[in-house]
């Protein structure tokens, strides 16, 4: 063995090295100990004056969100927080928990065990994760009676979203709410005019613009360098569209004729809208790579695809498309809500926010915490939310705002103001032309959104094996388009999918369904 | 002789291929840092353009600017080198404290103690508990949440354990009869002769130290005291857009600043390593060999 003498330096080196690890040790046993007293002594802090304060004082309230900046925004001096507790004469903290959805829900589930979460906390996801165990087992207040109390909470919420964030029907949180009638399509109008076609209505429309968009040279550069629609595995929004377009319907299950919950699979609009992306992809008026393509949108910002199915709003703030619009005058963005006069609706938020038990002691703690939100929503301040700083963030011109330094905002307003804005659309009066068109489009199509009838509900079956099931339909569908399954091998998938699970879950929904039909209605 | 010629000329042959396949290989491990790293001095512009960038035209240090704009970085860097350097001392102590005794045939319970050990490998506590132990500790929000609840690697314990077992009894015995008490023997006698064991371990710990995101995340709320590696996870998340928030226009920083923060997360690592590489490799082998 070729061991490593140790010379007589080296060992004393070696001895004062263990002695100050010791001492380190030592030192970081006393440290951890009088460390051990001062957070739970500034936890008593926080909650102490929450619940003893006398009624005139200013309210705390403490916020548990997600950080989605690339830095944490400064509490101490924040103009914003400073404007909001004048407002509302409260006390605000937060905490931000960095990483993915992934890092959220596990911090969010140790801090639901231990009870040590905020009075006001976000849930990233909501219907799929263990809130939902908490909530029935009582951890957290029913908001639902109190909403009504509210100027702006009464009336900022879709009954459609307050229905589908309930859990057994009533409400135990307030949605971030997203406009319902959100997904579209949104397609290059210069192009459209180019080749001299209308407007897009119906799903045949769809199809001509897809094809002269491959064909016509749209972009008149005399190279046939252009394709119609881009897309990734899950066609974007376009399925739903796409179904609801044909079939009225959106998602695994609708309601039918007997009132009960039928598989949507094996009607023949679903599989005709399967049948049309296949034509798409057979005559090559869609990207071949949809199937790997993680990121669709980068082709239509490169001016090589015309057509995307996605969220309006979404598509039209993106900061890639708003470059595509700078960098190429010509470019110019058509928007379309509905096609055959339908839309795919969405749940209608992002994430609920929740109220703690264990935080909010009293119900007269939880009213004012209502309180506050309802006022964070009052127009003055969602100016505040919404544009920042006047001054720093934004000027008024004629009573309209115009950006200053929207960089600031985003790092140092919008991470406070992100859990309190619930207003889903809010216009002003100098939008852009094209985000006032999705703005009017979203609320005017909001009757003719299809919804799926299960988001209103939780399946323990659908928690347990939702994942699974949809890959497997992802890759059929995939399949499909490919044109390696045909209308039969669809037949005998969708059987074998029902078994492995799809019926089960269809039974879990329908008995909620069975519950709740009469107060949905 | 025309054989041993001809058999020359074969080896010279196979050589030349086989050196220039192994610089090939190097060059394959060696080209993603540098174009990390480069990638991380070029104009935003240049690496749109380009996509990959080995020597930059035109050399800025603009990312490192946005980087040290706040004290945010620099900062959670020396967090992270605190967390490392004390963190290694902790594992290294308890491990070493742990190992020996146990390596001693005449400790009494020495297989009921052995036992326990492994269940820990086999079994954890999971999550949650976890949890309930570092605050029943008073650690959240402390820095012994980072280096407590992992002070002794019970798999690393148990490889310096078999390593202090190889070494010669009678080494021992001599110091006993030189007037040598248990803990001389460890500090004079032991230690010194398993320095490559040592050196390998430290740097395990040190490495898992360095790479750690997940304590932060779980038991620290106050941001001042992550390390690096939650704001290079939270930059690489953000720039591949996994964290969009379209209604409120989030700041995307450019491509550049991610390579900005994994080179600087990587460069001290990269900078140390060829110091201790020689203890490592030579201790690699002992320990595994003997283990």
């Amino acid at each position: 063995m070729n061991m490593h003498w140790a010379t007589g330096k080296k060992s004393i080196a070696w001895m004062t090295a263990s002695v100050m690890a010791i001492t380190m040790l030592a030192g970081c046993g006393s440290s951890d100990q009088s460390a051990s007293g001062s957070p739970s002594a500034s936890a008593g802090g926080t909650s102490a004056p929450a619940s003893g304060k006398p009624a005139e004082g200013p309210t705390t309230i403490t916020f548990m969100t997600t950080l989605f900046g690339a830095q944490p925004p400064q509490i101490e001096g924040s103009e914003y927080i400073k404007k909001a507790e004048a407002y509302t004469n409260t006390k605000l903290s937060y905490t931000f928990v960095p990483g993915d959805n992934m890092a959220y829900e596990n911090k969010l589930n140790v801090s639901l065990a231990s009870g040590d979460l905020a009075m006001v906390t976000v849930v990233t996801n909501y219907k799929g994760g263990a809130i939902v165990n908490g909530i029935r087992n009582g951890q957290f207040w029913e908001v639902g009676p109190y909403i009504k109390n509210y100027p702006n909470l009464s009336k900022i919420f879709e009954p459609s979203t307050l229905a589908n964030v309930a859990i057994d029907g009533k409400n135990y949180s307030l949605p971030r709410p997203r406009p319902t009638a959100r997904n579209g399509l949104v397609y290059r109008k210069d192009w459209l005019d180019a080749v001299g076609l209308p407007e897009p209505k119906t799903l045949d429309d769809v199809y001509a613009m897809a094809k002269a968009f491959t064909e016509k040279d749209p972009d008149k550069n005399g190279k046939n360098d252009t394709f119609g629609l881009t897309s990734n595995e899950v066609f974007n929004a376009g399925f739903d569209i796409v179904t609801a377009a044909l079939g009225n319907r959106v998602g695994w299950y609708s309601v039918g004729s007997d009132n009960k919950l039928h598989n949507n699979f094996d009607t023949k609009e679903y599989v005709d809208a399967l049948q049309f992306f296949r034509k798409l992809y057979a005559e090559k008026l869609m990207n071949q790579d949809f199937a790997t393509q993680k990121s669709p949108i980068d082709a239509f910002v490169q001016g090589k695809a015309g057509i995307v199915f996605e969220a309006l709003d979404g598509m039209v703030n993106f900061g890639k498309v708003q470059e595509m619009l700078k960098n190429n005058p010509n470019a110019k963005l058509g928007l379309a809500s509905t096609i055959n006069g339908k839309t795919s609706a969405t749940p209608g938020y992002n994430g609920v926010v929740v109220f703690p038990k264990s935080a909010i002691k009293t119900e007269d703690q939880l009213k004012k915490v209502l309180s506050f939100l309802d006022k964070m929503n009052d127009e003055s301040m969602l100016l505040l939310n919404l544009w920042g700083v006047e001054g720093k963030n934004y000027s008024l011109k004629d009573g309209s705002p115009e950006p200053l330094d929207r960089a600031d905002f985003a790092s140092n307003v919008a991470p406070f103001a992100l859990p309190l804005t619930l207003a889903p659309i809010v216009q002003w009066p100098k939008d852009s032309a094209d985000a006032k068109k999705y703005k009017q489009l979203q609320l005017d199509n909001v009757k003719n959104a299809v919804s799926d009838p299960t988001w209103p509900f939780s399946s323990q079956t659908y928690t347990e094996k939702g994942s699974d099931l949809t890959k497997k339909l992802n890759d059929a569908r995939v399949k499909f388009v490919f044109g390696e399954m045909d209308a039969a091998g669809w037949a005998a998938f969708v059987s074998d999918w029902k078994k492995q699970g799809g019926d089960k879950v269809m039974e879990e929904f329908n008995v909620e369904y069975q519950k709740n039909k009469d107060t949905l209605k | 002789m025309i054989k041993s010629i001809r058999t020359r000329g074969a080896a010279g042959w196979f050589d030349w291929i086989n050196g220039l396949f192994l610089i090939l290989f190097s060059l394959a491990t060696l080209v993603p840092f540098l174009f990390v790293i480069s990638s991380s001095f070029v104009t935003t512009k240049e690496l749109v353009e380009k996509g990959l960038v080995i020597f930059p035209s035109k050399i800025t240090l603009a990312a490192y600017q946005y980087l040290f704009s706040t004290r945010l970085i620099p900062v959670s860097l020396l967090v992270t080198v605190f967390i490392t350097v004390v963190g290694t001392l902790i594992n290294m102590a308890f491990t070493i404290l742990m190992a020996y005794p146990l390596s001693r045939r005449t400790l009494i319970g020495r297989d009921r103690i052995m036992q326990l050990v492994v269940f820990s490998i086999l079994f954890s506590g999971g999550m949650i508990p976890t949890f309930f132990v570092v605050e029943w500790l008073g650690l959240l929000d402390t820095y012994g949440a980072y280096w407590l609840p992992g002070a002794i690697s019970a798999f690393n314990m148990i490889l310096l354990k078999n390593f202090f077992q190889q070494l010669p009894a009678g080494l021992e015995e001599s110091a006993t009869i030189d007037g040598c008490n248990d803990m001389q023997i460890l500090t004079r006698i032991v230690l010194p002769l398993s320095m490559p064991a040592i050196a390998t371990f430290s740097l395990f710990y040190a490495l898992g130290h360095w790479n750690a995101y997940f304590n932060a995340i779980m038991y620290i709320t106050d941001a001042g005291k992550w390390p690096i590696q939650v704001w290079l996870r939270q930059i690489v998340i953000l720039s591949s857009g996994g964290l969009g928030e379209s209604d409120f226009l989030t700041v995307v920083p450019p491509q550049t600043v991610q390579y900005a923060v994994i080179t600087l997360s990587v460069a001290p690592l990269l900078i140390v390593y060829p110091f201790i590489q020689k203890h490592f490799s030579q201790g690699m082998l002992l320990g595994s060999v003997k283990g």
